[in-house]
């Protein structure tokens, strides 16, 4: 059985992008065949982040219309066995879109035989973000711990219940995680920040994983190299326990409390 | 086989139904359809596809005949069908009927705006709708009776009934009861959050909730003019 997994906020920068390519190889890793899309058409970076971008040849709109077929649009990940991306055209626009044409596409991995696959959307509520949502099964909402993250969040948590498929059809409603990115201690004990209690109680979605605010992200980014492959990173080890939170183990929460400096690293810095 | 047999393709069967009157003050027409345009923004959902009456009881006397389908095209603008008219005089019916409206009966009230509204809406006004999802951010739920909310609303939505709102979790958003005018709606809620109130048109933007009643479980009612927001009542004890 497939699952369509949408990764979505409202809001841009939160770190759907870096948050869509950590997951997709994390349930790779675990040995799920897992395929990426990049519904950002027209400012495509998931390739940057996945570290592909010299490979793309043919891209998603590419293969809407008829241009290429599956095996030559996808892009093989040259890390991790069971992972695929597919990427955005950089080209074109979020109108090159459809949901027929999008629809075929989620069809044909279907019958591939892959097990996750993962939409990456584009910030807003357009039809972008529509198209990425439209088909999901389940969706991660990303948020970050401040009230314009949060109320975008929300604003697409109710989009999610009223005109994905699921919900036009009325089967199942779209199965809701919340995932609070950037997320900053330290900040949060001085009140610059929401705190993970304030963010569920605001937003009334099950908690899936809190990521700290890491160095390791930006510079992974510009590696090329999803932050769930560096295990020294805090932000890689959230992302490590949010993949095996979701394929159903328990993990207690991490890096919610600011670290004790011990005394040489106070006086040292 | 006789003919009683053969299936009917349909029913016909008189009944009464609830309708939007649109009570007209000016014959003229004056900015009608600014003036349209502009209420039915306040609440798209509930105006979209409404049969509309036109109750010409308030120009009745006046011998101007209004322009019937200048009122049409207004009305089916912001997506409202033109049903029929109420009231009026003979000639004012008459044109209205060669305009193709249809006549309603004339209503028995003669004076039904000074008469308390109490049993004619309530007896015609729909049963209670219950969400039990939270209602987001952009989100608008409208309820033709009672609204009964069991989940937050949150900041940046919309709750609208023609009856009273109760909200069981926090209301963060606006809340707008007794939208078609009933001044004896209310708002209960368990948490007070919202953003705005309103009673049958009444209503306070909450820039600054007073300490002793922000998160707390209120309602709010019209006393006269007067929006009242107070403590729920204690009960027991």
């Amino acid at each position: 059985m497939s699952r369509i997994i949408v990764v979505t906020s409202g809001k841009g920068g939160v770190g759907k992008t870096t948050t869509a390519a950590a997951f997709a190889t994390g349930l790779a890793m675990h040995g799920h065949k897992t395929v990426v899309i990049d519904f950002d058409v027209g400012l495509r970076n998931l390739d940057l982040i996945m570290g592909c971008e010299r490979r793309v040849v043919y891209d998603f709109v590419n293969l809407i219309n008829g241009d290429a077929n599956l095996n030559q649009t996808l892009v093989r990940d040259k890390r991790i066995k069971e992972l695929y991306i597919l990427p955005a055209s950089q080209t074109r626009d979020k109108e090159a879109l459809n949901l027929g044409g999008v629809g075929r596409v989620m069809e044909e991995l279907m019958k591939e035989g892959f097990e996750y696959i993962i939409c990456d959307s584009p910030a807003g509520i357009e039809s972008g973000a529509q198209m990425a949502m439209y088909f999901a099964d389940e969706a991660l909402v990303v948020t970050n711990p401040e009230v314009s993250s949060l109320r975008d969040s929300d604003r697409m948590l109710g989009i999610l219940a009223s005109k994905s498929r699921r919900a036009v059809e009325g089967d199942d409603p779209i199965k809701e995680h919340l995932l609070i990115t950037r997320y900053d201690p330290e900040r949060v004990e001085t009140g610059d920040m929401l705190s993970v209690e304030d963010i569920i109680e605001l937003l009334r979605v099950p908690l899936l994983g809190v990521v700290p605010e890491s160095e390791g992200v930006l510079q992974c980014s510009n590696a090329g190299e999803p932050v769930i492959l560096n295990e020294k990173d805090h932000a890689g080890q959230a992302y490590a326990d949010v993949v095996a939170r979701f394929l159903g183990e328990e993990r207690p929460h991490r890096f919610l409390t600011q670290e004790k400096k011990g005394l040489l690293k106070r006086l040292f810095g | 086989m006789s003919a009683v047999e053969r299936p009917v393709p349909f029913t016909l069967r008189a009944g009464m139904q609830l309708m939007t009157s649109l009570r007209l003050t000016d014959p003229a027409c004056t900015d009608l359809e600014a003036e349209l345009q502009r209420q039915v923004a306040r609440a798209p959902a509930m105006f979209r596809g409404a049969p509309i009456v036109l109750d010409l009881q308030s120009v009745a006397e006046l011998a101007q005949l209004p322009d019937f389908d200048r009122l049409r095209a207004a009305l089916l603008a912001e997506s409202m069908v033109p049903v029929g008219v109420r009231n009026g005089s003979p000639e004012q019916r008459r044109a209205a009927l060669a305009a193709g409206w249809a006549l309603l009966p004339e209503s028995r009230q003669e004076e039904p705006l000074a008469l308390p509204e109490q049993s004619a809406p309530e007896q015609l006004r729909q049963g209670a709708k219950v969400v039990e999802r939270p209602i987001r951010s952009g989100q608008q739920v409208y309820s033709g009776g009672d609204l009964v909310v069991l989940a937050p609303v949150s900041s940046g939505a919309e709750v609208l009934a023609d009856g009273c709102i109760h909200v069981y979790g926090p209301l963060r958003g606006r809340a707008l009861a007794g939208v078609q005018g009933d001044t004896s709606a209310r708002i209960f809620c368990q948490a007070l959050e919202a953003e705005l109130l309103s009673v049958a048109g009444h209503y306070r933007v909450l820039e600054e909730i007073p300490a002793q009643l922000r998160g707390a479980p209120v309602q709010v009612r019209l006393a006269g003019e007067q929006l009242i927001i107070e403590p729920m009542p204690a009960l027991g004890r």
